[in-house]
């Protein structure tokens, strides 16, 4: 499986030819908060497409070493979220022809804004369904616009499960 | 013993940082991530840039300078309380000093780029440059060359380690609590950060120096 590589003589960490970045809950949680107060209505938005388009770009190259299968790139994809902490995803409703959801048991975003700011008035995995958009239009080889998602349950909000509903445009 | 960086990374390197059978990484008292450059500098340059023209440059700068020091508070501030840090750098360091040149070795091993103490005069000046810097790395990809600096992260965190040690006193290990954070990072004594020279404006790396009540 994939997995963030150091490049020792820049202190770089690479996957899928992509710079990875170490940072905590409270960076990720306020740094959200704060763009969700700069761009306003924009901000929800902007976050989703900056987190598809990534994600797609680090897949593709990931993807491509997965092996052909739909099995072999869904697992993949679940390997790279996970192993990097953004949560435990059951992506045994996601359909390679109808898309379907992502099922999050966990999710850093929300975990994160829970423990930080205690209930949220609306979704705020806004990272994890682009990640899922970018990385469902990776698996059909298709650009991240061609993909719709949207965060329609978020523990940040209601508790329990962040469920993300995918399907092509 | 003086600070051995790279002994230091190897270690850090070493500590299999990676999610759980949760999907999550707990450590250091935080939520970790393996976290995308890209995703950061494309939310953060958007709403840099959404800003540019309308008088609020610098606010929006601010803000993005903040969330670095919220960073620099919990994520250095935990890592030098944790049994790690004992373990691995306390035992290099030779004097106060040292906490810093230990942290900035850590860093190294976060994929944020090259982090190098240049000068630190205790208790009042800290200069650090940064090679390979993801936020101005990023910005010079996507972006032409830019008037202002771009570090925001960066330039939180340079000011944050000063704060830790000289505002407060993170070697005696205090709970890093809100109250703690607003102590250090809002009162007249904080210590901030100017970014003097940045690669996305064509220089060839980043720099910062971190004194009081100025940035």
């Amino acid at each position: 499986m994939a997995d963030p590589t150091f490049d020792a003589e820049r202190n770089v960490l690479l996957l899928g030819g992509q710079r990875i970045v170490f940072h905590c809950h409270h960076y990720n949680v306020v740094l959200q908060r704060s763009i969700d107060e700069m761009l306003g209505d924009r901000a929800a938005t902007v976050q989703v497409d900056a987190a598809a388009e990534s994600a797609h770009r680090m897949l593709a190259d990931v993807l491509a070493k997965a092996g052909s299968q739909w099995s072999d790139k869904l697992r993949a994809a679940e390997h790279v979220f996970s192993s990097n902490g953004f949560g435990r995803a059951d992506v045994s409703g996601l359909d390679a022809k109808q898309g379907g959801v992502v099922l999050l048991p966990t999710s850093h975003y929300a975990v994160g804004w829970r423990s930080k700011f205690g209930e949220a008035a609306a979704p705020v995995c806004h990272f994890a369904t682009g990640y899922w958009r970018g990385a469902f239009a990776a698996m059909l080889g298709v650009g991240p616009k061609q993909v719709h998602a949207k965060e329609r349950r978020c523990h940040a909000v209601h508790g329990g499960s962040c469920e993300i509903e995918v399907e092509v445009r | 013993m003086a600070i051995d960086e790279q002994a230091i990374i190897t270690a850090v390197s070493g500590l299999g940082i990676a999610g759980d059978e949760e999907g999550m990484i707990p450590a250091f008292g935080l939520y970790l991530t393996r976290h995308m450059a890209d995703y950061y500098n494309r939310i953060s340059f958007e709403a840099a840039r959404d800003l540019e023209g309308s008088g609020l440059e610098q606010d929006a700068r601010s803000v993005l300078v903040e969330a670095g020091h919220v960073c620099a508070f919990n994520t250095f501030g935990g890592i030098m309380k944790s049994a790690e840090w004992d373990a691995v750098v306390r035992p290099m360091i030779e004097s106060r000093e040292g906490w810093v040149y230990g942290m900035a070795a850590v860093v190294n091993a976060f994929g944020w780029g090259r982090w190098k103490v240049e000068e630190l005069v205790p208790d009042e000046r800290l200069r650090v440059t940064v090679r390979d810097s993801y936020e101005a790395t990023g910005w010079l990809r996507d972006y032409p060359r830019s008037e202002v600096p771009r570090c925001y992260l960066a330039c939180g965190g340079v000011a944050g380690l000063m704060n830790l040690l000289y505002v407060g006193d993170i070697t005696k290990g205090p709970e890093l609590t809100e109250d703690y954070y607003v102590q250090l990072f809002r009162g007249g004594e904080r210590f901030l950060a100017e970014e003097t020279q940045c690669i996305a404006k064509g220089d060839p790396c980043c720099e910062f120096i971190a004194q009081r009540g100025e940035g």
